[in-house]
């Protein structure tokens, strides 16, 4: 089926024009095609009208409800903090292998739940 | 899909067309139905007099191609037939290193083992054209062939210029098509919504859940409403990453297989209905746990796809199958699109957007739009997503309003349905650009025709004052409750000539109103004061002023509130000297007031 639909998108290709060159094939290396990112921030600089709405004032805004706390371990409800590590967890069986586990791990745990930043 | 017959034919069209001048609409059907005789016809596209007898304005032309541009699937097919959902993407494997798979393609690949993907899109924009054009390539070869129909099209909001220029380029000169059509997925979706679910034109809100991120559009009149669009970048991509994060971190080292954990959260994960108490049940160990799930991982040699072993058979185990126990992943995984905070994003969840939306939004709409909310997507396929969305929603809401939920037979593919609908109306002639048209006109042309934010929003800037939209309405609306902190801000309207004769206007009858009840006191100074100085004077005055200004503008909304104006004008007698005009608009915001009332995210409109 496959290697039908190859051969015969080989020989006759979509478009009509069997001949067809793209204008910017040449070229096509050359040409850095903008990021997401560069046209989005790019858009946001635009002299907008005040009032004006446009991509990047749909975000939605921050909850008004506390975010809850779950064990990172567990993923259950977790009432408790370990202070040194900043992780959370739900019972004291968590806790003893919390204790023991190396930086990184730790550190994985919490950009995870995205607390990895200092001040958070 | 396409013969080779089809092929010439078509290339003979064009020429013809293009030496005769025949109006390419009226030829290309007639050459479709040659085309169909010599196949086997399906009678649905066939002018049957039965079925034009049925509906009047249904078209009926060359079916269209429909396809629902996805960033993880794409939906494609023609009008008379049914959608195929197919990824919109392209893959590699590691058993096959040497091979590209496109699309779907990838069925024909055994081994699906660190599937790694090639995605076109990024937050649903078009990024990536080497993936996508590859892609659809083989899409139009072979799944749906476009040659000579016109292409409805779906594209995600606020899709920018230089995306669409790409894919005009595309269509118009490499594939050739005949005309096209882009809208949003969620326009689509309320096409459908209205014409085929509920049969009439109607407010709605549609919460699309896509891959990328999920939207939430209100629709008033027909048009979205801008100031009502919100966007959580939450969406079945971050889900699926996220449970392979916390897979890999509890369990199994998956952070390879993208694709097995995507069915893994396809087959298990769900929304919960009480999200506590299935929190508790988890906690428990044993047979009182009853959301532990043992899913069976494939290997790709016995086990082609995985699956969620059956209560107390432990056969699989003892073959020595890989098992992932999910236990409290299988909600907590669809619950970031109710609480994205939940892993550290600062955004609202589902819920709490809709409801914000509705706020956003006319109060004289927000009923309406409660009671019509359409949820589409992939995500909307988790089990007890809808009742979850109903719930929270309805909790945030007044007692008396109704709050319906609708989730069509297939969220995924209903938006390419709406597109199919269109495509059959007889509305889609004046919609269509074709490729003469393109040619003539070119890119920016398009852009202008498909982008309905451009200009919806350019129109509303330069006619504030005439429009009778329900959208400037709204803005009266909260411009009058919140006179003070406008003035705060600065945002003063621009004065047009009108602007000042209806203010003066208005400012003599409240001169009036004010010696009647009140008696003069330095009221009489007021009447050679000009405009800008009353904006400046006490505050009623200015509230009386600019709600003389809306008045001229929104005279059918100041009708309906003509009963309430008899009775108000009857209980306050000082009042009777006033125009009926100005009164009606006193009543008019009281109304407002009332509406606004319950507001529990107060003050945060602007």
């Amino acid at each position: 089926m496959s290697v039908e639909n190859n051969a015969k998108s080989d020989t006759r290709p979509v478009y009509k024009a069997t001949t067809f060159q793209h204008t910017s094939k040449s070229n096509n290396k050359k040409r850095a095609w903008k990021s997401l990112k560069q046209i989005i921030s790019a858009e946001r600089t635009l002299p907008w009208p005040e009032d004006y709405v446009h991509y990047s004032s749909i975000n939605a805004p921050p909850s008004f409800k506390p975010a809850e706390k779950f064990s990172d371990l567990s993923g259950l409800a977790a009432p408790y903090t370990d202070p040194q590590t900043r992780l959370r967890f739900a019972n004291k069986e968590e806790y003893a292998t919390l204790i023991g586990l190396p930086m990184d791990i730790t550190a994985g745990y919490l950009a995870l739940r995205g607390a990895s930043s200092i001040v958070g | 899909m396409s013969s080779p017959t089809g092929q010439e034919s078509g290339m003979f069209m064009s020429i013809e067309s293009k030496r005769l001048k025949i109006e390419p609409k009226t030829y290309s059907r007639r050459k479709s139905d040659k085309n169909r005789s010599k196949r086997n016809s399906n009678s649905d596209d066939l002018p049957s007099p039965s079925k034009t007898s049925k509906s009047k304005d249904k078209y009926v032309g060359p079916p269209s191609v429909i396809l629902d541009n996805g960033s993880y699937t794409a939906k494609i097919g023609m009008s008379n037939n049914e959608p195929k959902v197919i990824p919109n993407c392209m893959m590699k494997v590691k058993s096959e290193r040497k091979r590209l798979f496109i699309s779907n393609q990838i069925e024909e690949c055994r081994d699906l083992s660190g599937l790694y993907y090639l995605l076109p899109c990024e937050k649903g924009y078009i990024m990536k054209w080497t993936v996508q054009k590859p892609v659809w390539d083989y899409i139009f070869n072979n799944v749906c062939s476009v040659e000579d129909k016109p292409v409805v099209m779906t594209q995600p909001l606020y899709n920018f210029k230089a995306i669409q220029e790409i894919t005009d380029e595309i269509f118009f000169e490499e594939y050739e098509i005949k005309s096209m059509f882009r809208a949003n997925p969620t326009d689509l979706a309320k096409y459908e919504y209205t014409n085929n679910v509920v049969g009439k034109q109607t407010s709605c809100i549609i919460v699309d859940s896509g891959f990328t991120c999920t939207t939430v559009v209100p629709y008033i009149g027909g048009k979205k409403y801008y100031k009502g669009i919100k966007r959580i970048n939450v969406g079945g991509k971050l889900l699926t990453n996220y449970l392979k994060d916390i897979i890999s971190y509890r369990q199994l080292h998956v952070m390879d297989e993208t694709y097995v954990i995507n069915q893994v959260k396809e087959d298990t994960c769900y929304v919960s209905s009480d999200f506590k108490q299935d929190m508790r049940i988890a906690g428990y160990s044993g047979e009182q746990n009853t959301i532990v799930k043992n899913y069976v991982l494939p290997d790709f040699n016995t086990i082609r796809r995985g699956y969620v072993q059956q209560q107390g058979d432990t056969s699989e185990i003892a073959e020595g199958c890989q098992i992932l126990r999910l236990n409290n992943e299988r909600f907590t995984v669809p619950e970031i699109l109710f609480y994205p905070s939940d892993i550290g994003m600062e955004s609202m969840g589902i819920p709490e957007t809709i409801v914000k939306c509705i706020k956003l939004c006319p109060p004289k709409e927000q009923p309406l739009l409660a009671k019509n909310i359409v949820v589409i997507g992939g995500n909307a396929n988790f089990p007890g997503f809808k009742e979850r969305v109903y719930s929270d929603v309805r909790s945030y809401l007044p007692d008396h309003w109704t709050v319906h939920v609708y989730k069509p037979e297939n969220p995924t593919t209903f938006a390419w349905k709406g597109g199919k609908s269109l495509s059959e109306d007889s509305k889609i002639k004046s919609l269509l650009i074709t490729k003469e048209q393109y040619e003539e006109r070119g890119s920016s042309y398009t852009y202008e025709r498909f982008s309905d934010w451009v200009h919806t929003q350019k129109g509303d800037d330069q006619e504030k004052n005439k429009v009778s939209e329900v959208k400037p309405a709204a803005e009266s609306i909260l411009r009058n409750s919140n006179f003070t902190r406008f003035d705060l801000f600065g945002k003063h309207e621009p004065e047009g000539e009108e602007d000042c004769v209806v203010v003066e206007e208005s400012m003599e009858v409240d001169k009036t109103v004010t010696k009647d009840s009140a008696g003069g006191n330095n009221k009489s100074s007021e009447s050679v004061m000009n405009v800008d100085t009353a904006k400046d004077s006490k505050e009623d005055d200015a509230e009386v002023s600019n709600s003389g200004r809306d008045l001229e503008t929104y005279q059918e909304e100041v009708e309906e509130y003509s009963n309430n104006k008899t009775e108000r004008s009857s209980s306050k007698t000082a009042k009777t000297t006033i125009n009926a005009r100005s009164s009606n608009m006193d009543t008019y915001e009281t109304n407002c007031f009332n509406s606004y009332d319950f507001d529990v995210f107060e003050n945060t409109y602007i």
